[in-house]
């Protein structure tokens, strides 16, 4: 049986810190964004439609 | 999209999809996980597949010959996501260049179904625009017309 101390370390991300480096690129991605456009062009696509 | 799903679960917390990607024998747990970013409303969508030790994993291929099956059931978590939360915004890209470039041509050969209730918008050089086949975001953008 091996100990701690000889188990190879695990270097791959837990869960947390996939999510975590997922979120930071998008927030990174989103700076100097002008996130206003987002509802506008659902809302505008829809008041196309009606 | 009427291409065949699997079926999947929510967590409790909302946030938190699970289903399993299967080919005779072999079954991957999948997770679709949406996190709000520093901006309101804004999630960010990460698709991860359950190794066998039980630790995740967004870079692994599972070469279980059902991809359009999960990008299928991927779609239909997407779509319950913004039935429950219909004032956000879902963003995701490819974790590698070859997954976003496939994500691209699934998005533009559905485009118009996909549209009849979402917009599907791109992130282009900071700008958000609406989704345009021939050329390549930065991130794509699902939403919900009001």
């Amino acid at each position: 049986m091996k100990t701690n101390r000889e188990r190879k370390p695990d270097f791959r991300p837990t869960e947390r810190e996939i999510i975590d480096k997922e979120v930071q690129a998008l927030n990174k991605a989103l700076e100097n964004v002008d996130l206003t456009r987002l509802r506008a062009y659902s809302q505008k696509e829809c008041q196309k439609q009606h | 999209m009427d291409q065949e799903a699997y079926q999947f679960s929510l967590a409790p917390n909302k946030f938190r999809y699970y289903f399993d990607s299967t080919n005779g024998s072999r079954k991957v747990r999948k997770v679709v996980l949406f996190t709000e970013s520093e901006h309101h409303e804004v999630y960010n969508l990460a698709l991860l597949d359950t190794l066998e030790d039980g630790k995740m994993s967004d870079q692994t291929e599972t070469r279980n010959g059902d991809m359009i099956t999960v990008l299928a059931t991927v779609y239909q978590i997407v779509i319950h996501f913004l039935e429950q939360n219909n004032t956000c915004s879902v963003f995701f890209r490819g974790s590698d260049v070859r997954r976003h470039r496939l994500y691209r041509i699934i998005i533009g050969k559905y485009y118009r179904e996909l549209s009849v209730d979402h917009a599907i918008l791109g992130l282009y050089n900071k700008r958000i625009l609406p989704f345009q086949t021939n050329q390549s975001c930065d991130y794509y953008i699902i939403e919900k017309k009001l």
